[in-house]
């Protein structure tokens, strides 16, 4: 019922979508890799919500391609006669296409995703100041340094230096690390994409055999 | 919720208006503006006192009501306002009880008002219908013919209705899912704007206002939401000549701020405490004496330490929060989608049997007209008892 070229500009058009929301989704997980959090709080956030999103995602894009592929068939049909509109009625093909696309042998499943550890690091941002360097990052490492350690923590103390030293140290490694997060973010969005690419064709492939049978 | 009180309106003094007018905007969908109020009881005590004849030093003996009787008399001084009746005054009580007793007169003639309205409402439904079914026995009584032609006729315009329905219920879908919908569209910029305004604030203070407004801003996007889904189907509806009974009743998911920062400062301590308990046994350890770090790690650590730990972790939470919270959204959501396509679905389908069920059921010209009798009878109790509503209705009016 539906011609190749319709099917065509609707794959044109839902792969825009998976672009955009993937660039919504690695902005928004780098926004948090760039902030100021509890570092254990962000690698496990990261690690449950990266890929929790693309899930949702793929929910939602499922419905938005479901809608243009519903609306371009609705179209097709509004000038039939009541026989055919009433065919389509029965065949109750969203629900269908939809039950089987979220159907545990097709569903999109992201894949598992692997951060880069680095539990000395995480032990030593304990040991440098304890409780407190727990949230290290960005311009607010330098304001942590200078208004609690150097003044509050250990004034006076021949360690001083030695502190400060070792509390450089940390920050650029963990802005180091963070970088690499950010290359683990990009690397698991681009296995995604290709996976919820052929989901989402499969998708269309499905719909229009289905209507091919009404 | 009838009544918002907030309490201690002395000890906050300062801040009383500001957190009325807050508590103003974040209830204006629940509470109206002129049934929340700020109050202090133990002002109102010592007003009582002073009424019953006590003198102020013997009120300043009880160490509770002591400094807001020098606080109140002293802001009295500055105001203007005599010491006798400034406590009352302050108290927030000579709003508050006014407002209580008009209410408790009012209150249950509302209520009443609502329910005769409703039951009313529910008998103009049941009439239309019954006329409805009176009508096509009544054609049936005159010519079986035009009867059977009849049932035809509507069983047909039921199947279009049914299928003009379904494209409907599709163009709801469209409408309302994947992501050129308003709806998902509020839910991302929403997201957007205070996972930013979360993790960016400075301190608790911040953090609380941002959470808060989130709630209100939230909440308007529901209400939204479920107006347009529901606005939608009663205008779809009224094409196809047919009206929604009933609204769907959503369960809005809410977080309590308090509550989950009460549970971060309870998770912190616990940590803290086992931190410590750590450190003291290690310290036993001579090898560790060596390590002259280890001496820092008993050095208290200062409020604003703490302030700061328990900001970074509440931030945490407050986005995992929200995140959680905007799935179970589009979860009701949807939801109410659902239930108005159901409905929809349910109510053409039963028109349909319905007429199936006369056609069938009717068989004998004694059965018929058994069943017009009940009809008419049931149609002129109906009458009545709207009548009988009606006149109770003015009666509460003139109340």
């Amino acid at each position: 019922m539906l011609s190749k070229e319709t099917l065509e500009e609707i794959e044109r058009k839902i792969l825009q979508d998976l672009d955009y929301q993937l660039a919504v989704v690695k902005s928004e997980v780098n926004f948090f890799i760039d902030k100021d959090l509890n570092l254990y709080f962000l690698r496990e956030f990261i690690k449950s919500y990266t890929p929790k999103l693309l899930k949702k995602n793929a929910e939602v894009l499922l419905d938005t391609l479901l809608n243009y592929l519903m609306s371009a068939l609705s179209e097709v049909i509004r000038d039939k006669d009541i026989s055919v509109k009433q065919n389509v009625v029965q065949a109750n093909i969203r629900e269908r296409i939809k039950a089987w696309a979220l159907n545990k042998n097709n569903a999109f499943n992201p894949t598992k995703f692997m951060l880069k550890e680095d539990e000395e690091l995480l032990e030593r941002l304990k040991e440098v100041a304890p409780g407190l360097l727990v949230a290290i990052g960005g311009a607010a490492t330098a304001v942590i340094v200078s208004d609690n350690i150097l003044t509050k923590l250990v004034p006076g103390l021949s360690t001083l230096a030695g502190s400060a030293y070792v509390i450089k140290q940390v920050r650029e490694r963990v802005q180091r690390l963070k970088r690499i997060w950010k290359k683990n973010v990009d690397n698991y969005l681009d296995i995604n994409k290709k996976l919820l690419h052929s989901w989402l064709k499969s998708v269309i492939e499905k719909f229009h055999k289905e209507i091919s049978n009404l | 919720m009838v009544f918002q009180v907030l309490t201690h309106a002395v000890v906050y003094f300062e801040e009383k208006d500001r957190l009325l007018n807050e508590a103003r905007r974040i209830y204006a969908n629940l509470i109206p503006p002129n049934r929340i109020f700020a109050v202090d009881s133990i002002l109102k005590l010592i007003h009582e006192d002073l009424m019953r004849g006590k003198k102020l030093e013997d009120i300043k003996k009880d160490k509770a009501k002591r400094k807001w009787v020098a606080f109140v008399l002293d802001l009295a001084d500055e105001l203007g306002i005599p010491p006798e009746k400034a406590f009352l005054e302050f108290s927030g009580f000579k709003e508050l009880l006014p407002a209580l007793e008009n209410f408790l007169i009012e209150a249950p003639i509302l209520e009443l008002r609502n329910i005769a309205q409703t039951i009313h409402t529910g008998y103009e439904e049941l009439e239309r219908r019954l006329n409805e079914h009176l009508s096509l026995l009544l054609v049936r009584q005159k010519d079986l013919e035009k009867f059977e032609e009849e049932v035809k006729q509507r069983i047909d315009g039921y199947k279009r209705l049914q299928t003009e329905a379904y494209f409907i219920l599709e163009e709801a879908e469209i409408n309302f899912k994947g992501l050129n919908s308003p709806f998902e569209r509020a839910l991302q910029e929403f997201k957007s704007k205070y996972q930013e305004l979360i993790v960016n604030s400075r301190n608790l203070e911040e953090l609380r206002k941002h959470y808060r407004d989130a709630e209100d801003e939230l909440d308007e996007i529901i209400g939204r939401s479920l107006s347009t889904i529901s606005g939608f189907f009663q205008e779809k509806l009224k094409v196809l000549g047919e009206s929604l009974n009933k609204e769907y009743k959503l369960t809005i998911p809410k977080i309590d701020f308090t509550i989950l920062e009460e549970s971060t400062k309870k998770k912190l301590k616990e940590k803290e405490e086992k931190d410590a308990l750590g450190r003291a046994w290690s310290f036993l350890l001579p090898w560790r004496w060596l390590k002259l770090k280890e001496l820092f790690k008993f050095k208290k650590e200062s409020a604003s330490t703490l302030e700061k730990k328990l900001l970074q972790e509440l931030k945490g939470r407050a986005i995992t929060q929200i995140s959680n919270v905007l799935d179970k959204i589009r979860y009701e959501i949807f939801k109410a989608l659902d239930y108005y396509k159901g409905q929809v679905k349910q109510m053409l389908k039963e028109k349909e049997s319905h007429i199936e069920r006369l056609r069938l059921e009717i068989k004998t010209a004694e059965a018929l007209e058994l069943e017009i009798l009940q009809t008419e009878k049931k149609l002129t109790m109906i009458q009545r008892e709207k009548e009988r509503l009606n006149r109770f209705l003015e009666n509460l009016n003139v109340v």
